[in-house]
């Protein structure tokens, strides 16, 4: 392929070539021999005939792109001179915009990118908002509810929700036409599907009948949901994701039709979602929805009490409503129509005004915001210290050009002083830190790709997030913006210094030696290494900090041993077992686990231990009006605390016999005993939940303090027998060995007793309590990487500077040495110049950490700070650093041979 | 070269140049000896200026360049003048002659 110009080029050959024979065959014409006449032409032309074509090219619509070839050609040739330099720079440069392009891309798949639907401008959230949190269950609308309320943006005690009733949902529907069309949906849960004999545990979220059809989502294959599917009486259906089709149907087009077992139930697979539709919900995993009418929580009639997802109670508030306006409505429009129809679907009216639920509509263009809320500010704050990083590498080569500038000073002078312009001469000074910078962008989209998938993996959220990481267009206009801001950045300074020469004197001079002209100490990159120093400070110093953090943590003693134990679920209930065959079921399986090899304990429990999650309730003496002590709960069988390795402070286990529903025994935690005024009195004494129904229970035993949800609280605990009849169990066993050595057996164990019952989420305690930890455990990596980088690239920096500016003092080092002053002077002296240096960056940076702190503070929670060890850490860290990159300058600068570096004046 | 040739005067280049394309389309060549001729062998215009020339009023878009095979055979670069070169060419006519005047005026005083 020939280039423009290069075509150019060609063309003009040709034209001079052809004016050349002319010349020759008129002078032929004139008598001349034709050997004559070439020389003759020859001469009239030849010798100008390059400088012709240069001219030409100055000419040519293509001379900037000559000259820049030039400029890359030169730049290149000056990068070669120094590789080690060179390639230092580029790859501090990768790793600055490398590691903000990563978090960027996270941010931008997390907490950026529109939901894949037709038009996703038009989605709007419907929630409800009001102005204070209600204390009491009387001045609350709902008894009950289902879904999340989180506290209004900007504070004032506000708080938002998502959940409605059947009712509400319907009345705000039938208000919102034409102004825009609703739909409702349900949180998703783990359901268990059997399709052709294999069982496997999937996420389905439950929508309303016309969910898709407002969502504009056309199927891949079959069909989706029509009004008709989503009624009390219809034919059970089920809409899968494109993935679950393409994995576990195996791309099977003959699926559709076939039948689904969801939860004991038959579901009729009537179709597949598009490919690119991931869900509502940035990084969900929902790979089957079902009508609301058909999801098992809705059909499921419990065996006591009252059902929640009642459709028909306007106190059960479950439902969550999106909407899409039509085309040119705004959101105020349709928050006012929907507010209007709202309380008429309230079975009472709010006690008091503030507590009275108004309708709010949030930007549904990017789905549901769970994610987003929980992801934003760490994400933020983490982009702030990539920058940080960012500058860090950039002083770093601002310093590299700066030193080069000065040594090719007497190179620019002479260009200067024949007529070379001083724009030409800037243009290749940044030619060359363009060149640096563009190799750092190519590799920092190669290091930006593999660290954001890793990063996805330590998302802070409690399970793993499905998030496609990949190039895109603003992902690669991000790299090339952070690019060239790097180059505005480090190049143009050291350019317009390196060509602002006053060239007399720059001539005059030796080359590069310390010459008649004097130097002041502060120098541009000594200025760049006290600020470097100040934000690596600042980096080491979060470093410090996070690590310190989720140490803590992790170091918790939760009450319990966490090594050699294995936590899963088993979901007997959801394929087809009947309330007698689940009691043998249960007893069981517990039996042929604890017998199985390398088990030491085995027993199970309603809800899962450490799993940020579980039932809270609270408990007060039974009969008393008394205080009621917030408590969380769970039912367990009498080999719970055998499993955790506890001992009862007094009292006993529970006996198999009490395994029923109503239980009339419980066990508290010690915590819980000595919050209701008794400790160990409270054994054989009666309490009771706080609800007037319920039933007191006596008190059979007191437990050692274990750990509930996580490692961060240590709640107060009340345990019930385990209840045979519970659809589903969680297992807790305890290992004489590795756990992954004897999960196999755990797994022969129950394959035993029922071959066709998956392990729902088998994970060690220690897996699980670090899935908990996901954030501090990403903050501690990042910022533990962004620390160690810091205090290398400023040390690196630190290094260049004195290096540079002991061979600059050569001669006064050499004139010292020989009036008699010693090695070990000599290298204090230089020592002492990077010290300097390295503390005032560090006194410059210890105010910044104090306000950066408060900041952090802020926008993460459960953290202190301001951690006087941290800092300290990090400031004695990055002195040793300095100490190390000053040593070896100051050891060369004493190795001086006074003789050799005065003569070389 | 024996008989005497006055070096150009800088600038008049351009406007020989117009000048010569106004009558025909020419290749290079073509151009210096049209010149050569017309100003009765005293004008040799220098391949080093009359091509950096061409270019330049090329990029102005005073003229433009086509291939054609010449009656030897050979692809050759003729240049022509374009609507611009021709209003270009008045003026600079124009201004031409107002200046040999003045400094006619000049020099018979």
């Amino acid at each position: 392929m020939r280039f423009p110009w290069q075509k150019e080029q060609d063309e003009l050959d040709a034209e001079l070539r052809h004016h050349m024979d002319e010349l020759v065959a008129e002078y032929v014409a004139q008598g001349m021999t034709e050997a004559e006449a070439r020389r003759r032409a020859r001469r009239e032309f030849g010798a100008s005939t390059a400088l012709v074509k240069d001219q030409c090219q100055d000419e040519s619509r293509w001379a900037w792109m000559t000259g820049l070839r030039q400029d890359v050609v030169f730049g290149w040739r000056m990068i070669q001179k120094t590789p080690v330099v060179s390639l230092a720079a580029v790859l501090s440069l990768a790793i600055g915009i490398g590691s903000n392009t990563a978090i960027f891309s996270l941010m931008q798949t997390a907490l950026f990118q529109t939901i894949a639907v037709p038009a996703p401008e038009q989605i709007s959230l419907v929630h409800w908002q009001v102005q204070g949190r209600a204390k009491t269950k009387a001045d609350r609308v709902f008894a009950g509810a289902s879904g999340s309320m989180y506290p209004i943006e900007g504070g004032g005690g506000g708080m938002v929700a998502n959940f409605f009733s059947g009712f509400g949902y319907e009345a705000v529907r039938d208000a919102a036409a034409p102004l825009g069309k609703l739909a409702a949906y349900m949180f998703p849960q783990d359901v268990s599907v059997q399709y052709q004999g294999q069982t496997q545990v999937v996420q389905a979220r439950p929508v309303s009948g016309d969910f898709f059809d407002v969502l504009q989502l056309r199927p891949a294959m079959g069909r989706l949901f029509q009004m008709s599917d989503d009624s009390p009486g219809a034919t059970p259906t089920v809409v899968v994701s494109h993935r679950y089709w393409r994995t576990v149907l195996a791309s099977d087009a003959k699926a559709i039709g076939r039948s689904l077992r969801i939860s004991n139930r038959n579901y009729e697979l009537i179709g597949v979602l598009p490919e690119s539709f991931g869900g509502i919900s940035t990084g969900e995993n929902v790979q089957a929805y079902l009508p609301l009418q058909q999801d098992p929580r809705v059909l499921e009639i419990p065996k006591e009490g009252p059902k929640f997802h009642d459709f028909q109670n306007r106190m059960h508030w479950f439902l969550q409503v999106i909407a899409r306006r039509a085309p040119g409505v705004s959101t105020e429009a349709l928050q006012q129509r929907l507010e209007s129809a709202f309380p008429a679907a309230w079975e009472r009216r709010a006690m008091k005004a503030e507590f009275t639920p108004h309708i709010r509509l949030d930007d549904g263009s990017r789905g549901l915001g769970d994610l987003r809320r929980q992801f934003q500010q760490p994400m933020y704050v983490l982009l702030g210290l990539a920058g940080i990083m960012l500058l860090i590498a950039c002083a770093n080569i601002a310093n590299l050009m700066l030193a080069r500038a000065d040594a090719r000073k007497k190179e620019a002078a002479i260009r200067l002083s024949l007529g070379c312009s001083q724009a030409r001469l800037l243009r290749q000074f940044l030619t060359e830190s363009a060149i640096l910078a563009a190799l750092g962008g190519v590799l920092s989209v190669v290091f930006a790709l593999g660290t954001a998938r890793a990063l996805v993996t330590l998302t802070p959220s409690r399970e793993p997030l499905v998030l496609d990481i990949g190039l895109n267009w603003e992902l690669l206009l991000f790299t090339m913006g952070a690019t060239v801001f790097t180059v505005a950045l480090f190049g143009i300074f050291p350019a317009m210094r390196a060509t602002r020469v006053d060239t007399s004197p720059a001539l005059k001079e030796g080359g590069g030696s310390a010459g008649g002209a004097a130097h002041s100490w502060w120098t541009p990159g000594k200025l760049l290494v006290v600020a470097q120093v100040a934000f690596a400070l600042l980096l080491a110093a979060s470093a410090a900090l996070f690590t310190r953090n989720l140490q803590r943590i992790i170091s918790t003693d939760a009450g319990f041993e966490r090594g050699n134990m294995i936590v899963f679920d088993l979901k007997p209930g959801q394929t087809g077992y009947s309330e007698a065959a689940l009691r043998n079921f249960y007893a069981e399986v517990q039996r042929t686990i604890a017998e199985a090899q390398g088990v030491q304990s085995a027993s199970l429990a309603e809800i899962r231990p450490m799993n940020q999650g579980g039932n809270w309730s609270s408990v007060r003496m039974a009969g008393s009006k008394g205080k009621e002590n917030d408590t969380a709960v769970n039912r367990v069988t009498p080999e719970y605390f055998q499993t955790f390795g506890v001992t009862l402070k007094a009292g006993r286990e529970f006996r198999r016999a009490e395994q029923v529903r109503n239980a009339t025994v419980c066990i508290v935690s010690e915590d819980l005993a000595k919050a209701m005024g008794e400790g160990m009195s409270l054994l054989g004494k009666s309490i009771a939940f706080s609800d007037p129904n319920s039933t007191p229970m006596e008190v059979v035993g007191i437990a050692a303090n274990l750990n509930y949800a996580d490692l961060k609280e240590r709640p107060n605990v009340v345990y019930l027998p385990f209840t045979a009849e519970a659809e589903s169990a969680t297992v807790v066993v305890r290992t004489g060995a590795a756990p992954y050595l004897v999960l196999p057996f755990v797994r022969e164990a129950v394959r035993k007793v029922d071959a066709n019952l998956p392990l729902v989420d088998p994970y060690t305690m220690e897996e699980l309590v670090n899935n908990g930890l996901r954030s501090e455990r990403m903050f501690a990596y990042l910022c533990g990487a962004f620390g160690v980088l810091a205090v290398l690239l400023a040390s690196i920096g630190l290094y260049g500077v004195i290096s540079y500016a002991v061979s600059r003092r050569r001669n006064e080092i050499g004139i010292r040495m020989a009036l008699g002053a010693t090695k070990p002077s000599v290298v204090r002296l230089v020592l002492r110049d990077g010290l300097i240096l390295t503390s005032l960056g560090v006194l410059l940076g210890a105010p910044a950490i104090y306000y950066g702190s408060q900041f952090v503070e802020k926008t993460l929670s459960d953290m202190k700070a301001l951690d006087p060890v941290s800092l300290v850490t990090a400031a004695l860290t990055l002195l040793a650093a300095a100490f190390v990159a000053a040593l070896l300058p100051s050891l060369r600068a004493a190795a001086t041979d006074p003789v050799n570096a005065l003569r070389q004046e | 070269m024996s008989e005497p040739k006055s070096d150009l005067l800088q600038g008049t280049l351009d406007l020989l140049i117009l000048k010569t394309l106004a009558l025909e389309p020419l290749h290079g060549y073509g151009i210096a000896q049209r010149i050569l001729a017309a100003s009765r062998e005293t004008l040799q215009v220098q391949q080093g200026s009359l091509y950096p020339a061409l270019h330049r009023m090329q990029r102005k878009g005073l003229i433009t360049s086509k291939w054609k095979e010449s009656d030897s055979g050979r692809m050759t670069k003729i240049y022509s003048l374009t609507a611009a070169g021709r209003k270009q060419l008045g003026a600079e006519l124009e201004q031409w002659e107002r200046y040999s005047q003045s400094i006619a005026w000049v020099l018979q005083s």
